[in-house]
């Protein structure tokens, strides 16, 4: 059979979201390609993309279903059907004894795809489950971005190459979103000048022409800044202000209390250097703003990316190509729900997932007994690292759905063999550029892997629920997913990415923002109804008391690598031959106070736990800031997830990673 | 960040065993019509001996070969190339001991044959040498180019004056030969920097013991046989020796630092750091 | 006119990523063999008075090429379009083109008794494609180097100080790494 070449998509949890040719001969992919048809990732991937070659083929993957016949013991292979049997078994039991939500069903965001949802065609007619709610990632931006614009919505990408000055707030796009970086030098070889915002130096910063290093947390007060600075230039757009904004008066009022002064001492940057960059970017048209999630993994994430949020609003720089907020852009997210039984009462969402370890030790009515855990790794991942395993290991009863050995499994009863991106048809939507993809199956599952669909099938048959919301043949599942009026679509996306979001290149271009007012809410009821914050965003000081600051005086941030999605590819060989290895990044003065040197094995600890890691001496962060990278893939990676808290952000139910005080000490 | 770990296993130590039997082996062959002329006869026992040492030294070297059936190649470029015009002249240098041994010729004929041996060994030795002179290796691109050619000739008389052959000015010549040999040496380990700027250690954990080597060189290549032959213990110098061959060949490729682009960034860095550049 | 092999990297647009040399060893017969290109970070600790940048290299395809001269058999050949092919079929494994490469470029494969080293994605390049690092560069900071251009031929880190004439080429960066790099240009001419 000759070689062929298939198009598809990466549903891994990234910007990117990368369109992929893959060229397969005689059942072995011969060439992975990025889709040149994807007007965003323009033919190009990744490491990580280009590395599936070797993740669909490694010895380290998951075939059979796998027991943990006793707690403590090895995991050996078994059969589905007997592994099947003992869990329908075992929930079963639970259920009538403690009620179908004393079963948590924990879903990362490991793997993207539509039949994702067709979980809860068996958890519905199981009778419910508990889930957590909020997300712990980036839904505090998500949330200030909607209370503010309405809409998480932003420009077309290759709209970059228009603005002529861009702002990177707590982002780092050379490792998180290598495409963007390569439309921030276009955009910079055309004139644009590019600034950054970060506490640390990183990739990103070494090809921007200005960096700001404020310290971790402090966003708010120095976005508040900035908008002082431009008010009081004179450099704010006063006409769109009045025909597209609301509450105006109120964050004038709100910005006064942000002089310079305050702002240099509160955040750590030289006063000249704000007022150089708000004079730049409230100078300069068209200017875009593109916030990371980074911005946003702290207490206080609502209220910051709020005030940040408004400086293109302020400025005038909405609506417009090469202008903007930048964020999120949910311009792809318009599928049609999957055809799903109705939901029972006892679905409940009942914690925050940041706080996955409190919940496992202290829900109560019914507390959790068991759990389903798939497209996650919460043992290595969540915060608080020793909460979440003491309280996975007390449960009755583990299901992990995973494709190879991770933190989770480890704490299995049951690991059962998930499936790859090449195995299972999928349409996957993004959250950076407007395409819907089609995920195509290229080869069947290897040994003994079912898709999630299957496995839930076949869980439902075993209970004698209706196992038809579970079709074999899923084409016609999405095609129905599909908007109205997308008429032939779906074949369509055999050929190319689509964008079906009828938003248009520019978002707001008509300037009609879904909020309350119908405008930019620069003072918002909601936000104060909701979330019990103040109406105008407010710079709220970092938490915690002076004692703990004395104690633990250093800032940990548990920053991304492009080495990675999270805990995922770590485990390759190809990756391991060129990663980035674990080391706790230390300033020279912090490493000079305490005696260490770089190359020194330390720990670095809390009231949490405590870890133990090379350090590595870098002039490139803040003093008082440490850092090391999150995703664990291999035993002999530090945890950092002992050391980080169960915090939740002020809106949206986030997570708060980044505000982490730990020391460290030699070892 | 590219971490692949390098070659840190010495490969090269069939190399290291193939020069260190070769070397005295082609020296013995290159003294043999030097000596003649002081009345000396190299006794056969020496001369099977060295060839002997040549075969086993170019078997050893096959094993250093990816693909050992495939070695007649590599004199494929003789006269142009260092490597190759080694390969070769062992050859020839085999070729004519055989013959030499086999053909037991009239002494005119034989006269001519160990002049063409002895004149093939010696460019041997020379080329040997070459073969080492790389821009992007230290210090092999040094005084140590001469050090096959010395070191060869000094184990080849010395070998003969161990194997009980006496005759007058055999072990003044030896005598010479080794401090020739130390001369060479000596301007061959300490014309360059051990670490210089641009270059890394091959064998990190070899180099460490740098200065031990080389000093465990001279006195088992010059030192030690030289004291020995004056005090007329011709045999167990040419023993001494015999094991210095080995310690010099060891330092020779282990102690090597080659030019890497990680070397010259490492340089770079340094000098971003602060310290002195070289 | 034939198309001339050689490399030009961007040093105001490589961010280190790694991708072109994933792509090498998809294009080059995975799984097993090490890849022929390598990223090579400078100051990644970040000190000030220098930039960070990274040096993605494979074969420099050399005007000298030191393998070639090196090589016993014969087994290296310099094309008319620049790329310095390595013959398996001529090569015995001696490993000399090793150590005569001061850019590591020639890499042993053990488990098949010969050396290696970049071709220029050779076929590709015949018909008309770009090498498998050119094409995957994310950021198209790796380029297939123009005939003429004024880009550096030296750069902090690398350097011709073998005589070998390598074909790569480099751009300059502009921001905080160009900033950062005209510092240390200026101090190590000072130094001098």
């Amino acid at each position: 059979m000759a070689a062929r070449t298939i198009r598809t998509v990466c549903p891994r949890n990234c910007y990117c979201t990368c369109g992929m040719l893959v060229t397969v001969d005689e059942g072995r992919i011969v060439r992975i390609e990025g889709d040149p048809k994807n007007p965003a990732t323009s033919g190009h991937l990744c490491l990580k993309g280009l590395a599936y070659a070797r993740r669909a083929t490694s010895e380290d993957r998951i075939l059979t279903p796998l027991v943990r016949r006793r707690k403590g013991g090895p995991l050996e292979p078994t059969s589905w059907k007997n592994a099947l049997a003992d869990i329908a078994e075992r929930l079963d039991r639970i259920r009538r004894q403690s009620g179908p939500d004393a079963v948590l069903f924990y879903e990362g965001s490991g793997s993207h795809g539509a039949l994702g949802q067709l979980a809860f065609a068996f958890w519905h007619q199981f009778g419910g489950c508990t889930l957590p709610f909020g997300d712990l990632c980036w839904p505090a931006g998500l949330e200030a971005t909607r209370l503010t614009y309405g809409a998480n919505l932003h420009n077309h990408p290759r709209l970059t190459r228009h603005s002529r000055f861009v702002i990177l707030w707590g982002h780092n796009p050379a490792e998180t979103n290598v495409h963007q970086m390569r439309l921030l030098l276009e955009a910079r070889e055309r004139g644009a000048t590019l600034a950054l915002i970060d506490p640390r130096e990183t990739d990103t910063s070494d090809l921007v022409d200005v960096h700001l290093k404020p310290k971790p947390g402090t966003d708010a007060a120095l976005a508040l800044g900035i908008g002082a600075v431009i008010v009081e230039e004179g450099l704010h757009d006063r006409a769109f202000l009045e025909a597209h904004a609301a509450g105006v008066d109120e964050y004038l009022r709100r910005i006064e209390e942000y002089p310079l002064q305050r702002v240099e001492q509160v955040t750590g940057v030289p006063g000249e250097s704000i007022r150089a960059l708000a004079r730049a970017y409230g100078g300069t048209r068209p200017a875009l703003l593109i916030a990371g999630f980074g911005l946003q993994r702290h207490r206080h994430a609502g209220q910051t990316v709020r005030a940040v949020a408004l400086l293109p609003a302020l400025t005038g720089n909405v609506g417009t190509p090469g202008g903007g907020w930048q964020y999120a852009n949910l311009a792809s997210h318009c599928l049609q729900p999957v055809p799903l039984p109705a939901r029972p009462t006892a679905v409940r969402e009942r914690f925050a997932v940041a706080r996955l370890g409190d919940a496992l030790a202290s829900l109560a009515q019914p507390p959790l007994r068991a759990a389903w855990i798939e497209k996650a790794n919460p043992a290595s991942q969540n915060p608080n690292t020793a909460a979440v395993r003491d309280g996975l290991s007390r449960l009755d009863l583990v299901v992990v759905v995973e494709q190879f050995q991770t933190d989770t499994t480890q704490a299995a009863d049951y690991v059962l063999p998930a499936k790859n991106l090449f195995e299972q048809e999928d349409l996957v939507t993004a959250y950076w550029h407007p395409y819907l993809q089609r995920r195509a199956k290229v080869f069947e599952p290897p040994g003994q892997v079912k898709p999630e669909s299957e496995i839930w099938r076949l869980l439902c048959e075993r209970f004698g629920f209706d196992a038809s919301w579970f079709p074999t043949d899923t084409q016609p599942l999405l095609r129905g997913l599909l908007p109205p009026g997308a008429g032939d679509a779906f074949d369509r996306l055999a050929e190319e990415p689509l964008d079906l979001s009828n938003t248009g290149d520019v978002a707001f271009a008509r300037y009609r923002f879904p909020t309350p007012s119908g405008k930019v809410e620069f003072a918002s009821d909601e936000a104060a109804r909701l979330w019990r914050v103040d109406r105008v965003p407010d710079y709220a000081g970092v938490d915690g008391s002076e004692a703990d600051a004395r104690r633990f005086p250093l800032r940990l941030l548990s920053c991304k690598t492009r080495d990675r999605i999270h805990s995922q590819f770590g485990n390759l060989d190809w990756i391991r031959d060129v990663e980035r290895p674990h080391r706790l990044e230390m300033h020279p003065d912090d490493a000079l106070a305490r005696g260490l040197a770089d190359g020194q094995h330390v720990i670095a600890w809390n009231e949490r736990g405590g870890i133990a890691v090379a350090l590595r001496v870098s002039h490139g962060l803040r003093p008082g800031v440490v850092h090391l990278l999150e995703g664990r893939s291999r035993e002999e990676d530090p945890q950092v997830n002992l050391l980080t808290g169960e915090g939740v952000t002020d809106m949206g139910h986030g997570a708060t990673f980044y505000e982490c005080a730990v020391e460290v000490r030699g070892a | 960040m590219t971490n692949t770990a390098r070659d840190q296993a010495m490969h090269e130590w069939p190399l290291a065993v193939f020069t260190a039997l070769a070397i005295p082996a082609a020296g013995v062959c290159a003294a043999r019509p030097i000596v003649y002329s002081l009345g000396v006869t190299a006794p056969r026992p020496v001369m099977t001996a060295a060839a002997g040492a040549l075969v086993a030294g170019l078997a050893v070297s096959l094993w250093h070969l990816g693909r050992p059936a495939r070695a007649p190649l590599a004199v494929r470029r003789a006269g142009r190339n260092a490597l190759s015009s080694e390969v070769f002249l062992a050859a020839v240098v085999l070729a004519l001991s055989a013959l030499e041994s086999a053909a037991h010729p009239a002494p005119p004929v034989r006269l001519a044959l160990v002049s063409a041996t002895g004149l093939a060994a010696l460019l041997l030795l020379a080329v040997v040498g070459l073969v080492y002179f790389l821009p992007a290796r230290r210090p092999w691109r040094s005084a140590l180019v001469a050090s096959p050619l010395a070191l060869g000739l000094a184990a080849g008389v010395v070998a003969l004056a161990s194997a009980g052959v006496r005759a007058p000015l055999l072990v003044d010549l030896a005598l010479a030969l080794l401090a020739a040999d130390a001369i060479v040496a000596a301007f061959g380990w300490t014309s360059q920097p051990a670490r210089a700027s641009g270059f890394d250690p091959v064998h990190p954990a070899v180099f460490e013991r740098r200065r031990t080597l080389i000093a465990l060189r001279f006195v088992t290549v010059d030192v030690v046989p030289a004291v020995l032959l004056l005090a007329g213990h011709a045999a167990a110098a040419g023993i001494v020796l015999g094991a210095g061959v080995f310690v010099d060949r060891l330092t020779f490729y282990g102690t090597v630092c080659a030019r890497t682009t990680e070397a010259e960034i490492a340089t770079i860095e340094r000098v971003i750091a602060g310290s002195a550049p070289r | 006119m034939t198309r001339k092999a050689g490399f030009v990297l961007d040093l105001g647009r490589c961010v280190g990523c790694a991708a072109c040399v994933l792509a090498c060893r998809l294009e080059h017969g995975w799984p097993g063999s090490a890849p022929f290109r390598r990223v090579l970070p400078l100051n990644e600790v970040r000190h000030p008075a220098g930039p960070t940048y990274f040096l993605s290299l494979a074969c420099h395809h050399c005007e000298r090429p030191a393998c070639a001269a090196a090589c016993p058999t014969g087994a290296y050949e310099r094309r008319a379009d620049g790329i310095v092919r390595h013959r398996e079929d001529l090569c015995v494994g001696c490993r000399y083109c090793e150590m005569a490469c001061p850019f590591g470029a020639p890499r042993f494969d053990g488990a098949r008794g010969v050396v290696a080293k970049c071709d220029f994605c050779e076929a590709r390049f015949e018909r008309g494609d770009v090498p498998a690092c050119v094409a995957a560069c994310p950021t198209e900071a790796l380029r297939v180097a123009p005939d003429s251009g004024s880009a550096a031929e030296a750069i902090p880190g690398f350097r011709d100080a073998a005589g070998c004439r390598p074909s790569i080429r480099f751009t300059l960066p502009g921001g905080i790494r160009g900033a950062r790099l005209t510092g240390l240009l200026r101090q190590m001419a000072e130094r001098r």
